[in-house]
């Protein structure tokens, strides 16, 4: 009997989404919205299925509805079916799907359950009743495999962002399923690694299904099929096709200084140290207003450590931090008339009608606390207030200003970054709003440079160069810690590369 | 939720039997609420024992982190206990008013004693016992997976928020301005920590009660409530060293309890 020919078979699709429509239930003013209205989307068993879309425009909420998170803990109305390798998963438990759909989170925090990476890969292998000996085979070959063994017993609270998301890509294959949705999984990740984790994917013949933000070229080099979802609806296209629908928003704009390039901050012999896992050391650095540092490296090389010693969240071992507050005017424009300038000053500089300066001497944390601004990778860790009103309106009451400066300054920022209703609770905005809320939050804080930790995570390369630029104009430094080399060269003067804890390389870059 | 008490030092404590580990704190916290002879002296020895214990294994720096944590609390017991018992002789007179008796300092030094020592007790166990082995060990003792992994998961909460209260309060603190009006700090002082304490309180909780439908689907897109048996990675030891290991928890626990064995038979 002849078999048949390959072109004969019809192979079902791995992902099979049809009709899909959901909204999460209304709660006071926000507006119903749906969030998928009729989507449909289909991806052959073996793609790497490339899904672009702006932040806000409901990738997470997707990933959720696809390992029934969603609805079952949100609520909402969900009309639809999903179907993985021919399983109509619409109707199963999420623990009844774990082993033929994987997921990593953008937020890993909300995955990582037990206290030690080795016990965290265990875990779900114990779940499915595997022998203890093919759970201990296959923890020793992932660590291997996302070079984990150095940390194997470590907490995973005192993991970086991209070694946490190492973490989450770890246990899928140890699990092993044939569906993977990497929800901007790969963001923080550096190059080269992301290169090989798909190209192994490919190898394996597994079906992923990439949820970005941003255009990775070497993705798009190596993904099979494309879609963007915008208003609810996924559209099918080539890759040229859907970057074309996206291009516009993947623009890396310069960022124009109109102020005069200075030394803000110097670092001389700094060192500090996580116990023996982790030591920094930095002989000499030297960071500048009015331009951008770019901070690259691959995941666990301190740039994170660095930027929490520069806010003077973390004391140093040794080693002094000078400042130069003098001839610094960033922010201080008393000649303009802008409101919002005014509402920036100081209420004592106002009222002497001086231009201001940063009132800071010596290497205190306080005193970088109160001169460097610091934005965590996650914006939910800087937002505290019920509304978005007076979550702009923290710092600024902080400062003593009140009355029509304290209006024209919320207006103003809520105009630039885009934040349209005050009254909305910051838990009801997207998490790309939730970014522009707490950089909103920064801009109304005067400080002599802006950190923006991953600032790429969620947000579109558009969206990020403007955001810069809002902070550009009022003559800060800013330093960005990002794993787009591309991206840290386009736009930063200064691109330092972090190894080891040390500053290995410090280069002029495009911008 | 990532934060936990848990670290890998790789100190003797954490190769330590932790069924062992586990009574010794249970036995260890009981002893401080029996009766025995001149508690004002013992209970301090007894706290300041587990202190110099945790110092000795994981080094001073993190013997320090449990009491900073309490530190608020115990300032509170100092000042408001003496005040408000009355028993035994004064001992601090402000003119015939009686401020202070011997009573009011027992109390204060047993009520500082006992809080003192049980932190320090089960920050030693949850500092050195990793959460699967915590689970394996209450499972010992005849309590169903679930159960244990509940338990487990409450008692890493507390860690958790105390990690999470850090980090909002870090944040708060990178939004102060860079110079303060003086119409801002006037008048501020107790009342401003008080004011500044507020709306971290509220991230705090706002943020914990988010984590609990994270941990729910978390845990079961892990495989929780699957129907399968359940099968473990880690075991707890079953050879030597636990005998070795049961044998120091006895001589330990003797070693506490004789002082009130040898009490209560004398009296």
């Amino acid at each position: 009997m002849a078999s048949p020919s390959s072109s004969s078979i019809e192979i079902a699709p791995s992902i099979e989404i049809a009709h899909l429509s959901f909204s999460y239930p209304q709660y006071g003013r926000r507006q119903h919205t749906h969030i998928f209205s009729d989507a449909s989307l289909s991806v052959e068993s073996g793609d790497i299925h490339v899904m672009l879309g702006l932040p806000g425009s409901g990738k997470s909420s997707l990933a959720r509805v696809l390992i029934r998170a969603v609805p079952r803990y949100s609520g909402g109305e969900f009309s639809g079916s999903i179907k993985i390798d021919g399983v109509d998963i619409s109707i199963k438990m999420p623990y009844e799907i774990m082993d033929i759909l994987g997921y990593a989170a953008q937020d890993p925090d909300e995955q990582i359950i037990m206290t030690t990476v080795e016990d965290e890969i265990a875990f779900p292998l114990e779940s499915l009743g595997l022998e203890r000996e093919e759970i201990g085979r296959r923890v020793a070959k992932v660590m291997e495999q996302f070079a984990l063994q150095p940390m194997a017993q470590a907490s995973p609270a005192e993991l970086s962002g991209g070694e946490k998301k190492r973490l989450l890509l770890a246990v899928n294959e140890a699990i092993g399923p044939e569906v993977i949705v990497l929800d901007e999984a790969l963001e923080e990740l550096d190059e080269q690694f992301r290169r090989q984790l798909i190209a192994g994917y490919k190898d394996q013949g597994r079906t992923v299904l990439v949820l970005a933000s941003k255009v990775d070229e070497e993705l798009i080099r190596q993904a099979d099929s494309f879609s963007y979802l915008s208003g609810g609806k996924i559209r099918e296209g080539s890759a040229e096709e859907v970057l074309g629908w996206y291009r516009e928003y993947q623009q890396i704009e310069t960022v124009d200084f109109s102020k005069e390039r200075k030394t803000y901050l110097e670092l001389n012999d700094v060192s500090f140290s996580y116990g023996k896992r982790f030591s920094l050391q930095i002989d000499r650095l030297s960071i500048d207003t009015a331009s951008v540092t770019a901070l690259v490296g691959p995941n666990g090389s301190g740039k994170t450590t660095l930027c929490s010693i520069l806010c003077g969240l973390l004391p140093l071992d040794s080693g002094e931090i000078q400042i130069s507050a003098d001839d610094v005017s960033f922010g201080g424009r008393s000649e303009t008339k802008s409101p919002f300038d005014a509402a920036r000053k100081p209420a004592a500089a106002r009222k002497s009608g001086a231009a201001r300066k940063p009132d800071v001497k010596g290497t205190s944390a306080d005193v970088l606390r109160r001169s460097v601004g610091y934005l965590f990778q996650n914006p939910d860790y800087q937002i505290f207030s019920s509304t978005v009103d007076e979550e702009l309106g923290y710092g600024l009451k902080r400062a003593g200003i009140r009355g029509q400066d304290y209006d024209d300054a919320l207006a103003l920022a809520k105009d630039r970054f885009d934040l349209k209703d005050g009254t909305l609770p910051p838990t009801l905005l997207s998490y790309g709003e939730r970014k522009r809320l707490q950089a909103a939050s920064y801009y109304l804080l005067p400080r002599g440079l802006y950190i923006f930790d991953e600032i790429d995570s969620g947000l579109s390369f558009r969206e990020i160069c403007s955001m810069l630029q809002i902070f550009a104009d009022t003559g800060a430094g800013i330093v960005l810690v990002t794993h787009h080399l591309s991206f840290a060269q386009r736009i930063a003067q200064t691109v330092i590369t972090m190894e080891n804890g040390r500053a290995a390389s410090v280069q002029r870059g495009q911008g | 939720m990532i934060g936990s008490a848990y670290r890998d030092t790789g100190s003797l404590l954490h190769a330590f039997d932790p069924r062992v580990k586990l009574l010794i704190v249970l036995g260890w916290s009981v002893l401080l609420f029996l009766p025995m002879p001149q508690p004002q002296f013992r209970l301090p020895l007894y706290s300041v024992t587990v202190f110099l214990l945790t110092a000795g294994f994981l080094g001073i720096r993190d013997a320090w982190t449990p009491i900073r944590s309490i530190l608020p609390l115990l300032i509170l017991v100092l000042l408001l206990t003496p005040p408000f018992y009355r028993d035994g002789t004064p001992v601090l007179l402000i003119g015939e008013r009686v401020i202070v008796t011997s009573g009011g300092i027992e109390e204060t030094v047993r009520l500082i004693s006992r809080f003192t020592g049980i932190t320090m007790l089960f920050f030693l166990f949850f500092r050195t016992t990793s959460l699967q082995h915590v689970i394996l060990t209450l499972r010992s003792y005849g309590l169903s997976y679930r159960i244990a992994l509940v338990i487990t998961l409450a008692l890493r909460y507390i860690p958790y928020i105390a990690q999470l209260f850090k980090t909002v309060r870090s944040a708060h603190a990178l939004r102060d301005p860079m110079t303060e009006p003086e119409e801002v700090r006037k008048g501020w002082g107790l009342r401003r920590k008080g004011l500044e304490l507020f709306p971290v309180l509220m991230s705090v909780i706002i943020a914990s009660v988010k984590t609990i439908p994270n941990l729910a689907a978390g845990l079961e897109f892990r495989g929780f409530g699957r129907e399968e048996q359940r099968t473990s990675y880690r075991r707890l030891p079953r050879d030597i060293r636990t005998l070795r290991d049961g044998l120091i928890g006895l001589i330990v626990l003797s070693g506490i309890y004789s002082p009130i064995i040898l009490h209560m038979k004398l009296f």
